[in-house]
């Protein structure tokens, strides 16, 4: 029963992360058709701002990543894929790889391509003891953190104006803008959120690893990529679900396989993703189109 | 005039879809648009709602001439912003956001609106007035039979409270007994006071209703006799036999 539980937790706390960066990613893809290859360096920079203000009170350290992350998305959108509007798909895929490179680069140059250490979330490494089960402080903080968000921004996606208006945006960005949405605010605003997630993801990884590299946003922009694909890029709510069957099956390979097998888990996640998507190249959760009615 | 059109023209790179065209509507008053496909009547209309001057068509599409809405200019204006002058689009095909509920999809129109109060109010009105919405305005719209997406669609867009409502063939792929209902929608919009450019194929239907009406082909309007020549005339042009002349 204790392992059980142990590995829901660790489930819902690897499936709650992809949850969020990949609804980061669905939600800039649908507003702008940006698959935005450089999420990966708002995972990035965010985590060496919090090795370089790691001294400075937990609270602060977390704000700084969040506007860090969320400046950087602003900026991107500004400077490298505003000037792209309109352009087709595969030169924003072209343009977000070379935001991702100049970054990448960029920092390697500031601080080296070394890794590097921080204790930020040293202290979260020991235990919480309760019903006779041991959980890391660590997943506790970091279940709460994902899916606090996830549900603050599941609501405001569902519930308020503003929200609904981004979601029609994504379904339909032109019709939305003829009926007054101001697609501008909207694009940044998907931009944001887009940088939000990714910070939260910085913060976590940071927090589990204490290693920092340049290319430490790569693996879980990847795995992002992977969870939206599955969920079907276009559908917010499938990039979600998608994000958390990546967990989940993650999770259940990892305890299922014996030992000799167990090397491959990650081969076995991608080839399961292959497989789901021969069956529906679409994505799991693909949308609806309006349907021809009389 | 309320809308004012001059020597509009459209053109895709070296293709011309509009030849310099001039109309206009005024309030209280439908003026329809017939013509075969292809004819450039949706990239009037949508050139009208700002559609083809946003700034991922530059380069792709380019547009001359003048639109003018109670003498304010329009061409060159963002989509969002002409929808807050004044003017709505009810677009071919309906373009609902199908996986969003009915609610959702009117929350979406309101983004135009200051007035929240006021525009509270007449969701509550149109979804008196479209009772099919009310049933489902928590239900995905695309679930909704095609002549309740045109409710939809024409709900939504009388939400932004426009002065113009620009309807592009509003009676597209509905059955006769819908396309019916669709059009006594569109008589009792203009006896309200809205001034309505319609785009309809099903043209001497959209005749019978219209103030004004004029035939586009090759890009460029004429203007219909709304007697019997004219309707002879369209007959003729459109191959149909039988022509019902009021």
């Amino acid at each position: 029963m204790k392992t059980v539980i142990q590995y829901a937790i660790d489930a819902i706390s690897s499936g709650g992360l992809y949850a969020l960066l990949a609804l980061g990613l669905s939600m800039t893809f649908g507003i702008s058709r940006i698959v935005n290859l450089a999420q990966s360096e708002l995972i990035m920079v965010p985590a060496y701002l919090i090795m370089v203000t790691a001294p400075w009170a937990a609270p602060l350290v977390i704000l700084v990543a969040i506007v860090s992350g969320i400046v950087l998305a602003l900026l991107m959108e500004r400077f490298a894929f505003r000037p792209l509007r309109g352009a087709d798909e595969t030169t924003l895929l072209v343009a977000s790889f070379a935001v991702s490179l100049g970054i990448q680069s960029v920092v390697e140059a500031a601080a080296g391509d070394k890794a590097k250490g921080t204790d930020f979330g040293g202290g979260l490494n020991n235990g919480i003891h309760f019903l006779g089960l041991t959980v890391a402080k660590l997943d506790v903080v970091e279940i709460g953190i994902t899916l606090v968000l996830l549900l603050s921004l599941l609501y405001f996606l569902k519930r308020t104006t503003l929200g609904v208006q981004l979601r029609a945006a994504a379904i339909d960005f032109d019709m939305a803008e003829l009926l007054g949405v101001r697609s501008q605010r909207v694009i940044m605003l998907a931009f944001a959120i887009s940088g939000v997630a990714a910070s939260v993801t910085a913060i976590v990884v940071v927090a589990q690893t204490g290693s920092l590299t340049p290319t430490l946003g790569v693996q879980p922009l990847l795995v992002g990529v992977v969870a939206v694909v599955v969920g079907g890029l276009e559908s917010l709510g499938g990039a979600v679900v998608g994000g958390f069957l990546l967990g989940i099956v993650s999770v259940v390979l990892s305890v299922t396989l014996p030992q000799g097998p167990l090397q491959y888990q990650d081969a076995l996640l991608y080839l399961i993703v292959i497989i789901v998507l021969l069956v529906r190249p679409q994505g799991l959760f693909a949308r609806g189109s309006a349907l021809e009615r009389v | 005039m309320l809308l004012e059109v001059q020597d509009l023209t459209v053109s895709y790179g070296p293709v011309r879809a509009v030849r310099g065209i001039s109309l206009s509507v005024d309030a209280g008053e439908i003026v329809t648009i017939v013509g075969p496909n292809g004819a450039g009547k949706s990239s009037t209309l949508m050139t009208i709602a700002g559609e083809k001057c946003r700034p991922a068509k530059r380069g792709q599409v380019q547009v001359g001439g003048s639109i003018l809405l109670d003498g304010e200019r329009l061409l060159g204006q963002s989509a969002d912003r002409i929808v807050r002058r004044g003017v709505s689009i009810v677009p071919e095909g309906r373009r609902i956001f199908a996986t969003l509920t009915v609610g959702e999809n009117l929350m979406v129109a309101r983004a135009a609106r200051r007035d929240r109060g006021d525009a509270e109010r007449e969701m509550r009105d149109l979804i008196e007035r479209f009772p099919a919405l009310g049933t489902s305005l928590h239900r995905p719209a695309g679930h909704l039979s095609g002549g309740q997406q045109q409710q939809l669609a024409i709900a939504r867009a009388l939400l932004t409270k426009p002065r113009l409502l620009l309807l592009d063939e509003p009676s597209l792929g509905l059955a006769p007994m819908v396309v019916e209902e669709v059009f006594e929608i569109i008589q009792e919009l203009r006896d309200s006071g809205l001034a309505i450019l319609l785009l309809e194929q099903n043209a001497l239907q959209a005749m019978e209703i219209a103030n004004r009406s004029e035939l586009l082909r090759n890009g460029r309007l004429e203007e219909i006799d709304s007697g019997r020549d004219g309707q002879k005339m369209l007959a003729a042009y459109f191959g149909i036999e039988a022509v019902k002349v009021p």
